[in-house]
C-alpha cells in the first residue's frame, strides 16, 4: 500500500524480534530514513512459533548480562514501548541431576554478580514453587522469581509499533532477492526485491533469520546457519496447577512453560544431540515438517512424566513442530561481515527472544559507532569471523549432562 | 456386554497444504491424523462401552503408518485394534469388502465409521459395509440410545433431525456434533502402545482376486486456481458496506 | 444405446432443484439414448410432468406409502426394482442426504463403483468424473472402468436446462416389505446456538475488540447471518471471551462460506485456523493489517462503525429477499 522509497539511510532486511528491535533503537538513535523489509508479517518467522521462556539462566557470562539488561524492558514494557508485551512473572526453576551441582552453584554465583535475582533452592522450597515436580530426580535447582515467559509476537509489534511512531517505513509481504555490493564485491549499494524494486543504501542490516545464508550467498559471503527441527507439545496438565514456573529440566533435557491463562503447558524438548536439521533453501520455502513425530511425542511424554509422576490425568491437546535459526556453535551473529556496509544480527539459535532488547540496542551500536557501548558487553563474541578463527565464546562451567549452547 | 467394531481411517490433516506429485497427494512432509469424522466413532463406541460393558475392537485398512491412527483409537479407550495392510490405494467398492470381510471374522453387535473422510469425501464405505453384510444402517448421526436391542438415533438430514428407530445389530456413522471426543491421558497414550494389535493382509482375509478389479482410474489431478488478491474498499464507508453486503449476497451467495 | 436412470427427489411436496440439475447431466450422458427418471411416494405421480420438461422420456413412479419416508431399506427395495426393469447403463441422483446414503448400498449391491460428489462430466474419451477432494483444495479426475455407471452430482453446481419431452408413465407395483430403520419423526433444526465448526458464517473477534461487551455487535450479526461468533487468540487471552471460541492453530479450524475477521491483525497462527474459508472479509483500522492480505474483501475502519453498518445493510438485504420470495 505504502510506496517504497527509492533510498534509505539503513535498510532491515526482516522483521521478526530482531529486525523490529534494532529499527526501534536506531530510529530512537535519530536515524532517520529507515526501511524494514519483511518476506511474510511481522514476526511470522521463528518470533512467532517461539515458546517466550524468560530467564536469565545462561552458562555464559555474555549472554547472562544481555538477558539480565534485557529484563526491564518485558517489566516496564507499556512505559518504555508504550503497550503491553504479555511478561508473565511466575518464576523459572532450573534443576541439574547430581554430577552438576557445582557448576550450577558456580553459575548461579556468576549470574548473581552479574545482577540476575536468583538462587540456589531447597527441595522443600521446591515443594512450594512446584508442588508437582519429583524432586527427587535432581542433584540440586536454582530458581529466579522474575523470570517466567512472554509473548515474543506481541514483542516484535510493539517494536514495530513504536518504530513506526518515530518514522521507520515497515514493508511486509515484500521479500529482499538480493543485496547488491559494488562491482567488486567489497561494499554495499542497495538491496532488490523480489519484484524488482530496488532501493539504494549505505548500511543493510541482515536480521532475515535462516534467510540470511542466501542473501549472503549472493553477497559472496558463506554465512553458516540452517533450520533445527524443534517438536513441541501442549497438554493440559488435568488438575489445576495454582503455581507453575518456567521450568528448564535439565536431568531429561525438556523445558516446560505454563500458561497462566488456559492452564496449559507447553512441553519443548532441549535435548539436541541428534538433531534434525533443514538446509536454508528448505527453510526459506517453508518446507520443513510442521508436525511433531509419534518418537518426539512419546519422549515428551515419558520424560514429562518422569518428572510429574503425580499429574497422570494430563492430556495431549496437540503437537507441532518447528525450527530454529541454529548456528554451528549456538551463538549468534551480531557482526559486521566483508562487505562494507552489511550487517549481520541473526542465528539466535532457539535464546534470542529474552535478549532482544539489548540485541537491539547492540545492532545499532554496531552500526552508528563501531563498537558496544553497552555495559560490560563485547561484540567480539558474536563476530561472523570466529568460526574460521576458531575462536568461539566457551563458557566457564558447563552442563555435563547436555550438549546445550542454549544454556 | 455389547460387541463395538469401529472402522475408522487415517488421512491428511487438512491444515496442511495439499501438494500434488504427479497423480498422488504428497504425503510426505504432512501430518497424518485420525479422521476427524471417525473420532467421533471412536469416541461414540467408547462411550457405549463405559455404558454396556463390553469391547470395542478398532479396524482400518491402510499402509503400514496407519497404525498411528489405530494407536489414537487405543489410547481413547478402544481394546484391540486390526490393520489390514496394503501398500495400494483402492477404492470404497474393495475397501467396504475388505472391512466386511475383517469385521465378518468378530463377533458384532454394533459398527461405528465416520461420515466421511475429510480427504476423499466420498461418504460410501460405511453404507456399503452394511450392504456387504446385509444389516441396516444410519448415517451422519448426531445422537445414539441404545436399549437392549432397540436402537433410537437421530440423524442430521441437511439440516433438519430425524429420529429414527432400529435394532441391533446396526452400522452406524457418524456426524460432526455426535459429542465430544475426548483427549487421551498421557499414560493412556503410552498403555495404548502395548494393547494388542493384529496385522492381516487381503491374501489372509480371501480377497485377492475381489480386489484386483479396477473400477475406476485416475487420469488427473490438480489445485483449484490462486486465489486473486482481495479487494479493499475505498470512499464512503456507508457505501464500502453497501458494496460488500451486495458483492457477499448476490456475487458470492455466502448469505 | 445409453439408457439413464436419474433418481428424482421431493421434499415438502416439491421436487427438489437438484434433480433437474442431475436430468440435465443425464442428457448429455445419454446423448441419442434413453433418459428415465423415477420418483417414490404416495403422490409421486404429480412429478412426472415437471421431470418432462427436463428431459425424461420414461417416468416410473412407486406410488407406496412407505416411501413417503426416506428409509435405505425402502429406497433400496424400491430402486432395485426399477433398475430390474429398465436395466440401466447410468444411474445418477443429487449428492443430498438420500442420494450419499442410498447409491453406495445399491452400488454395494450391484458390485459396482460409485463416484461421489461430481462436478463435472467429460464424455469425449469414455467417462470422466471431475470431484473436489481434501475439502475442495484439490480436484481429481476419474475416469470409470465399470459397465455400469453410477455417481451422484454435487447440487447447485451444474446448470438445470430445460429440454421438454412427451413422457411415458411407468407406475411399478412395489411391495416394501421389513423396514429395519424407519423414520419416526423429523424436527427443523431449532435456532439453538449453532456450532462454530459446523457454521456456514463466522464473524471473528480479536485483540481489536477491546473488551466483552466489544463482542456483542459480533454476536449480533452472528446471529443475523445464522453464524457463530469465533475470537482470535488475542481475545481469549485477554479475556475477552471463551477460548472454546479461539480460532487457529491451537484453537479451532473452521472453514465456513463466510469469514468475517474484525480487529484481528492475522497472524501466522491464527491464519491456521480459517484460511480455508470460501470467502474471507476482514475489518481492521490498520491498513498494513497482515489479515489484508489474505481477505477476499477487505474495509479499513473501526470495527465498531463497520459492523453496525454491516448489521443494517444485511438486514435490508435479507428482508427484501423475504419480499421478492
Ligand atoms: C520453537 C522455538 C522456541 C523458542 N523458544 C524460545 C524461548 O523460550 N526463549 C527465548 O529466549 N527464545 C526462544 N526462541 C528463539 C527466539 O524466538 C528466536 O531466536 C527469535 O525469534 C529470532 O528472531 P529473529 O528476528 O532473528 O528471526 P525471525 O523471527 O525468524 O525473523 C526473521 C524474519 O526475516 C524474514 N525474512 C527472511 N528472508 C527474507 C528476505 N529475503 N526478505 C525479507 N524478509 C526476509 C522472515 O520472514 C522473518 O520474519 C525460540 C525459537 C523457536 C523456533
Ligand atoms: C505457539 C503459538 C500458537 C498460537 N496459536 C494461536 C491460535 O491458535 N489462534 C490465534 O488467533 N492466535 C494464536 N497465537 C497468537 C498469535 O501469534 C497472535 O498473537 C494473535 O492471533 C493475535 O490476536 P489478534 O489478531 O486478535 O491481536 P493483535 O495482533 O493485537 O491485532 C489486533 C488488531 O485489531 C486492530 N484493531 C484495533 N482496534 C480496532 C478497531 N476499533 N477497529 C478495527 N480494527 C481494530 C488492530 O489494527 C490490529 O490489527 C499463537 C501464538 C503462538 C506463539
Amino acid at each position: 500500500m505504502k510506496q517504497l522509497p527509492e533510498t534509505a539511510d539503513v535498510v532491515i532486511i526482516g522483521a521478526g524480534l530482531m529486525g523490529c528491535c534494532t529499527a526501534f533503537e536506531l530510529a530512537k538513535r535519530s536515524v532517520k530514513n529507515i526501511v524494514v523489509l519483511e518476506k511474510n508479517a511481522i514476526g511470522s518467522g521463528a518470533t512467532g512459533q517461539s515458546s517466550g521462556v524468560l530467564r536469565g539462566h545462561y552458562s555464559y557470562e555474555v549472554l547472562t548480562r544481555m538477558a539480565v539488561q534485557s529484563l526491564d524492558t518485558f517489566k516496564y514494557a507499556e512505559e518504555i514501548l508504550g503497550a503491553d508485551v504479555g511478561y508473565q512473572p511466575v518464576g523459572y526453576l532450573f534443576g541439574v541431576d547430581h554430577q552438576n551441582i557445582e557448576n550450577l552453584q558456580k553459575n548461579v554465583e556468576m549470574q548473581k554478580r552479574n545482577g540476575v535475582y536468583t538462587d540456589m533452592v531447597s527441595r522443600e522450597e521446591v515443594k512450594e514453587i512446584s508442588p508437582y515436580l519429583d524432586t527427587d530426580l535432581f542433584g540440586a535447582f536454582s530458581f529466579e522469581p522474575e523470570g517466567g515467559y512472554g509473548d515474543p509476537v506481541l514483542l516484535s509489534q510493539a517494536y514495530a509499533e513504536a518504530a513506526r511512531q518515530l518514522g521507520v517505513t515497515f514493508k511486509q509481504h515484500c521479500a529482499v532477492d538480493r543485496v547488491m555490493t559494488s562491482q567488486d564485491g567489497s561494499s554495499i549499494v542497495g538491496v532488490e526485491t523480489v519484484d524488482h524494486h530496488f532501493i539504494s543504501t549505505p548500511s543493510v542490516i541482515v536480521a532475515a533469520g535462516v534467510g540470511a545464508h542466501h542473501l549472503m550467498k549472493n553477497a559472496g559471503v558463506e554465512v553458516p546457519i540452517k533450520g533445527q527441527r524443534a517438536q513441541l507439545i501442549y497438554i493440559d496438565p488435568g488438575a489445576e496447577i495454582k503455581k507453575a514456573p518456567s521450568f528448564g529440566d535439565f536431568v531429561q533435557d525438556q523445558y516446560i512453560k505454563p500458561e497462566v491463562s488456559s492452564g496449559h503447558l507447553l512441553l519443548g524438548n532441549a535435548d539436541h544431540a541428534s538433531p534434525h536439521f533443514i538446509n536454508p533453501s528448505d527453510y526459506d520455502k517453508g518446507r520443513y515438517p510442521k508436525h511433531a513425530t509419534e518418537k518426539a511425542i512419546e519422549t515428551a511424554i515419558t520424560k514429562f512424566s518422569n518428572a510429574f509422576p503425580t499429574l497422570d490425568n494430563a492430556k495431549l491437546l496437540a503437537s507441532y513442530s518447528a525450527a530454529y535459526e541454529i548456528t554451528p556453535d549456538g551463538i549468534p551473529y551480531i557482526s559486521r561481515t566483508p562487505v562494507e556496509g552489511v550487517y549481520l544480527c541473526t542465528g539466535f539459535s532457539g535464546h534470542g527472544y529474552k535478549i532482544t532488547p539489548v540485541v537491539g540496542k547492540l545492532t545499532a551500536d554496531l552500526v552508528l559507532e563501531g563498537e558496544s557501548t553497552q555495559e560490560g558487553i563485547s561484540l567480539s563474541p558474536f563476530r561472523l569471523s570466529r568460526l574460521n578463527e576458531n575462536d568461539s565464546l566457551k563458557a566457564a562451567h558447563p552442563y555435563t549432562t547436555t550438549i546445550n549452547a542454549h544454556v | 456386554m455389547m460387541n463395538i467394531v469401529v472402522i475408522l481411517k487415517q488421512t491428511m490433516d487438512l491444515e496442511e497444504q495439499v501438494t500434488i506429485e504427479g497423480l498422488k497427494i504428497d504425503n510426505e512432509n504432512v501430518e497424518l491424523i485420525l479422521n476427524p469424522y471417525d473420532e467421533y466413532a471412536v469416541e461414540e463406541a467408547v462411550k457405549l462401552k463405559e455404558e454396556h460393558g463390553g469391547g470395542v475392537t478398532a479396524i482400518t485398512f491402510g499402509k503400514p503408518e496407519a497404525e498411528s491412527a489405530l494407536r489414537t483409537a487405543l489410547a481413547m479407550g478402544a481394546d484391540k485394534a486390526i490393520l489390514v495392510e496394503q501398500e495400494r490405494e483402492l477404492d470404497e467398492s474393495s475397501i467396504a469388502k475388505i472391512l466386511a470381510a475383517a469385521i465378518r471374522d468378530n463377533e458384532f453387535d454394533i459398527i461405528l465409521g465416520g461420515n466421511m473422510s475429510v480427504d476423499n469425501g466420498a461418504s460410501q464405505v460405511g453404507p456399503r459395509v452394511a450392504e456387504e453384510l446385509d444389516i441396516p444402517h444410519i448415517s451422519t448421526l448426531t445422537k445414539l440410545d441404545i436399549d437392549g436391542e432397540n436402537v433410537r438415533a437421530e440423524r442430521d438430514s441437511e439440516g433438519d433431525v430425524e429420529i429414527v428407530e432400529s435394532m441391533l445389530p446396526i452400522l452406524v456413522t457418524a456426524q460432526q456434533g455426535l459429542n465430544e471426543p475426548r483427549y487421551p491421558s498421557l499414560p493412556n497414550i503410552m498403555k495404548a502402545k502395548k494393547k494388542p494389535l493384529e496385522k492381516v493382509d487381503i491374501e489372509d482375509l480371501g480377497l485377492e482376486e475381489v480386489v484386483s478389479k479396477v473400477r475406476s482410474t485416475v487420469v488427473d489431478l490438480y489445485q483449484p486456481p490462486k486465489k486473486k488478491k482481495g479487494r479493499i474498499f475505498a470512499g464512503d464507508l456507508r457505501q464500502q458496506v453497501q458494496k460488500l453486503v451486495r458483492l457477499l449476497h448476490e456475487e458470492e451467495k455466502v448469505v | 444405446m445409453t439408457k439413464v436412470l436419474v433418481l428424482a427427489e421431493a421434499k415438502n411436496g416439491k421436487l427438489r432443484s437438484v434433480s433437474f440439475e442431475v436430468l440435465t447431466v443425464a442428457s448429455r450422458l445419454a446423448a441419442d439414448g434413453e433418459i428415465s427418471a423415477c420418483v417414490f411416494g404416495s403422490d409421486a405421480e404429480r412429478h412426472s410432468k415437471e421431470l418432462s420438461k427436463y428431459g425424461a422420456q420414461t417416468i416410473y413412479i412407486a406410488e407406496n406409502e412407505e416411501l413417503d419416508d426416506y428409509t435405505p431399506d425402502g429406497y433400496k427395495q424400491a430402486l432395485l426394482e426399477v433398475i430390474e426393469e429398465m436395466n440401466p447403463d447410468v444411474i445418477l441422483t443429487g449428492h443430498t442426504s438420500i442420494g450419499k446414503d442410498i447409491l453406495p448400498r445399491i452400488a454395494a449391491r450391484l458390485d459396482k463403483a460409485l463416484f461421489s460428489d461430481c462436478i463435472n462430466i467429460e464424455t469425449d474419451d469414455g467417462i470422466i468424473f471431475t470431484r473436489p477432494i481434501y475439502s475442495g483444495k484439490a480436484y481429481q479426475k476419474k475416469k470409470v472402468h465399470d459397465d455400469v455407471v453410477i455417481a451422484t452430482i454435487r447440487p447447485n453446481n451444474m446448470e438445470a436446462v430445460e429440454n421438454p419431452v412427451t413422457a411415458e408413465i411407468i407406475k411399478l407395483p412395489v411391495t416394501i416389505t421389513d423396514l429395519r430403520a424407519i423414520v419416526k419423526e423429523v424436527v427443523s433444526k431449532s435456532n439453538g446456538k449453532v456450532d462454530l465448526a459446523e457454521a456456514k458464517v463466522v464473524v471473528s473477534g480479536g485483540r481489536g475488540v477491546k473488551s466483552a461487551k466489544g463482542f456483542e455487535p459480533l454476536q449480533e450479526l452472528a446471529g443475523l447471518l445464522g453464524g457463530a461468533v469465533g475470537a482470535s487468540r488475542g481475545a481469549c487471552d485477554a479475556n475477552y471471551c471463551d477460548y472454546s471460541l479461539q480460532i487457529g492453530q491451537t484453537g479451532k479450524v473452521v472453514t465456513p462460506d463466510l469469514y468475517i475477521a474484525c480487529g484481528i491483525s492475522g497472524a501466522v497462527q491464527h491464519l491456521a485456523g480459517m484460511s480455508s474459508s470460501k470467502v474471507i472479509v476482514a475489518i481492521n483500522k490498520d491498513p498494513e493489517a497482515n489479515i489484508f492480505q489474505v481477505c477476499d474483501y477487505g474495509i479499513v475502519g473501526d470495527l465498531f462503525e463497520v459492523v453496525p453498518l454491516l448489521i443494517e445493510e444485511f438486514k435490508s438485504a435479507l428482508e427484501e429477499d423475504a419480499v421478492t420470495n
